[in-house]
């Protein structure tokens, strides 16, 4: 028995693929295999590959090396023990990688038809919470829900954009808090109870303290 | 100017009499050889860990092309 390496050499230039049998009743350990490709013929991308067969012609390990342009040829060795490269800086969203900064991030998504009916979602599986759920603003009202106790907004300042006259709302199951709205009399603020206490235009005139008091029974 | 490219192959694997070791091209989606590929400079090292029940070992000798090898 012997432990000398020996070299199975074949240097011409042949078609892939490139075929070595074992021949008579020999006992080889595999240590390596080099090969060249020219890819300048090539009908597309490919990878380098080493397939070994049983003598049944059944493939009992495939290795394959990185994709090679049409056109681009690769000098590949296959070897044991060699490692998957550390990743560095992937092009597209990893896990448990951060921070993954950039210019601008795009995410287009082409309908509203997500797992919940978003069209975007990120979800906290292990809080069951929802971080962020989006559509696109079209005709219908939408509604941001949440499924916790407490929904915060905290900002050192807050505002609140509305367009086409419409109102902005506190409101509960039962009915609103506070309510204004803007398509009347000039600006307008209104605090409900059960029924409308008090709905008063900018500024409060004598007339609107005693409709106040009048609200509360005070004042006849 | 050809690209390196470092690929890993199981250990210890012992090729024996009728195995093949197949130098290819394959498309990446469909595992299919890809036409126009040229295999060259094609080195298979191997070590002699035994001998089968009957023929002994056939030298190989670098640099040389064995006869049964298939081009």
């Amino acid at each position: 028995m012997s432990d000398a390496t020996l070299q199975v050499l074949r240097d011409a230039v042949v078609s892939a693929p490139f075929t070595y049998t074992v021949p008579g009743e020999q006992l080889l350990g595999l240590v390596a295999v080099r090969a060249s490709f020219d890819g300048s013929g090539a009908a597309g991308a490919f990878l380098p590959s080493v397939q070994i067969k049983s003598a049944a012609g059944a493939v009992m390990v495939h290795a394959e090396g990185t994709s090679v342009a049409a056109g681009a040829s690769a000098d590949a060795s296959f070897f044991p023990g060699v490692k998957a490269a550390a990743t560095t800086g992937g092009s597209g969203l990893q896990f448990d990688t951060y921070p993954q900064s950039g210019t601008w991030f795009y995410a287009d998504v082409t309908g509203s038809g997500g797992p919940d009916g978003w069209g975007f979602e990120v979800i906290d599986v292990n809080d069951n919470g929802t971080v962020f759920k989006g559509v696109p603003f079209l005709a219908g009202d939408v509604d941001q829900t949440s499924n916790g106790a407490w929904f915060y907004l905290r900002s050192s300042g807050f505002q609140l954009g509305i367009t086409n006259n419409q109102h902005y709302r506190l409101t509960t199951g039962v009915g609103h808090i506070f309510d204004g709205f803007v398509n009347f009399a000039g600006p307008q603020l209104g605090f409900f109870g059960v029924t409308p206490v008090v709905r008063q235009a900018t500024p409060v005139t004598l007339g609107d303290v005693i409709a106040l008091l009048q609200a509360y029974g005070l004042a006849t | 100017m050809a690209a390196p490219q470092n690929v890993s192959l199981p250990p210890f694997f012992v090729l024996e009499a009728g195995m093949q070791v197949v130098v290819t091209a394959v498309d990446a989606t469909t595992g299919a050889v890809v036409s126009g590929v040229k295999v060259s400079g094609v080195s298979i090292d191997v070590d002699d860990v035994g001998e089968g029940p009957v023929a002994p070992v056939v030298p190989l000798v670098p640099g040389e092309l064995p006869a049964v090898i298939e081009a």
